[in-house]
């Protein structure tokens, strides 16, 4: 996807431009804009060791504000960066919070939207533990939502559950990915318009979320590319990457010598998560999420090869007018 | 480029020219977070050998071939040895992470094939 395919047009706004580095927004003409702000999203928890759980990041907050600006009023627009995945080698080690993007609009007396980053992936070798929403939130808009948190990972004696990374609200409400509950089980990533799905049997893989289902409350025209299929989920080998919006596949293997790895999330789409259930050789991964979304959980079965989780995007800026 | 702002701790994507002029003494340069994946360090078995030197090679290629009927050695050490060999020249790949090969290592230190730096420069 690049900046051309974004550009469409949007309700009332013919103009559309994504922006992916912080920059100062000129107004060009006096008359109606709309600004989106979309946080970073968090990258995943890590484990390593016989038995624990890991999960995915919270995808980061999404605020939307339309101003009346002047020709020559400014916005400056501060871009999140994108958090790397975290390794564990013989311990649980917790993702790491997606950073925040802002924008501070100097027409009507100033104001301010700020996207908040996603809360971090959590990791432990004992108990089980619940996606966090605690994060991710968005304030100074019209419209504000808190990005999709990842599912809840159960401790499960012997063996290892990780979950996929959450989705930001880009359709008018977030996603989180699927709960892994079953022994040994993983889920994919969110999608912008589906929650993944839950992983309750033993083994399960589920396969990340689609792009399309959920209501279309802020602007269905700037994201009328979203339509990606869920990316599906592999008990054999790694996950399959998600299309536009949809959430990455989880990868699940039991054998040695094998190094299963979460997918990506297309555009917005959260990251699948990854896990190697035995012991002997081999790592595990989970997958990066897209734009603002979490990064998928890694949980590998022996403490003495490691986990990586998924990273958690970077934020990103939309201005139509 | 990335900038961590210092007050903050938010990591924003910018260039230098915008951070210079909204966070004035205010930010550092971080390098840009790289997506990891895991890797594993697997070599075929030619590049593992190739670890070794080559007085170090013929010694274990002597060894592998003798050591059935050589009186010096305990049973444990040979149990030891007979499996090494033999999961060796199963294997496809050798993964230098793999936890079994420090023993075989340390066990080749100990009947004075390897010098006892030799295990940490090999799995380096």
């Amino acid at each position: 996807m690049n900046a051309a395919q974004l550009a469409g047009v949007t309700e009332g706004f013919p103009f559309s431009r994504p922006i992916f580095a912080s920059e100062v927004f000129t107004a060009p003409k006096s008359g109606w804009y709309r600004f989106t702000a979309v946080g970073g999203g968090a990258s995943g928890g890590a484990v390593s060791a016989t038995a624990g759980c890991a999960t995915g990041g919270q995808a980061g907050g999404l605020a939307q504000k339309t101003v009346y600006m002047q020709s020559g009023d400014t916005a400056t627009i501060t871009i999140a960066a994108s958090v790397a995945g975290v390794s564990a080698t013989g311990a649980a080690t917790p993702g790491t919070a997606g950073n925040v993007t802002t924008i501070v609009i100097s027409s009507g007396g100033g104001l301010t939207l700020t996207a908040n980053g996603g809360a971090a992936g959590k990791a432990s070798t004992t108990t089980t533990q619940t996606g966090s929403s605690s994060a991710g939130t968005a304030t100074g808009g019209d419209i504000n939502i808190t990005g999709g948190p990842s599912g809840q990972a159960s401790f499960t004696a012997s063996f290892g559950n990780a979950t996929g990374g959450g989705a930001p609200g880009v359709l008018g409400k977030s996603f989180s990915s699927g709960d892994a509950s079953g022994n040994g089980s993983v889920s994919g990533g969110a999608g912008v318009g589906y929650k993944s799905a839950d992983s309750a049997a033993s083994g399960a893989t589920a396969g990340g979320s689609s792009a399309r289902g959920s209501s279309m409350g802020v602007g269905p025209g700037l994201f009328g590319f979203l339509f990606g299929d869920g990316g599906a989920g592999s008990g054999s080998g790694n996950g399959v990457a998600g299309g536009a919006g949809a959430g990455g596949g989880s990868a699940r293997n039991a054998g040695a010598g094998v190094s299963p790895t979460g997918a990506v999330g297309g555009f917005f789409g959260g990251g699948g998560a990854g896990a190697k259930q035995s012991a002997g050789s081999g790592s595990a991964g989970g997958g990066a999420g897209g734009y603002g979304a979490g990064g998928g959980g890694a949980f590998c079965g022996d403490a003495s090869y490691g986990a990586t989780s998924g990273a958690g995007g970077q934020g990103v800026a939309f201005v139509e007018y | 480029m990335a900038f961590k702002i210092n007050s903050t701790g938010n990591i924003i994507l910018a260039d230098l020219a915008f951070v210079t002029a909204h966070y004035p003494g205010d930010f550092t340069e971080v390098l840009e977070p790289q997506v990891t994946t895991p890797s594993s360090r697997k070599l075929t078995h030619l590049g593992f050998r190739n670890l070794f030197t080559q007085a170090e090679q013929e010694w274990a290629d002597e060894l592998e071939v003798t050591f059935e009927s050589n009186p010096a050695f305990t049973g444990a050490q040979k149990k030891s040895l007979r499996t090494g060999y033999k999961n060796f020249n199963l294997a496809t790949e050798v993964d230098l992470d793999d936890p079994r090969i420090p023993p075989m290592l340390g066990l080749y230190v100990a009947l004075g094939g390897l010098a006892t730096n030799r295990p940490a420069e090999i799995l380096a």
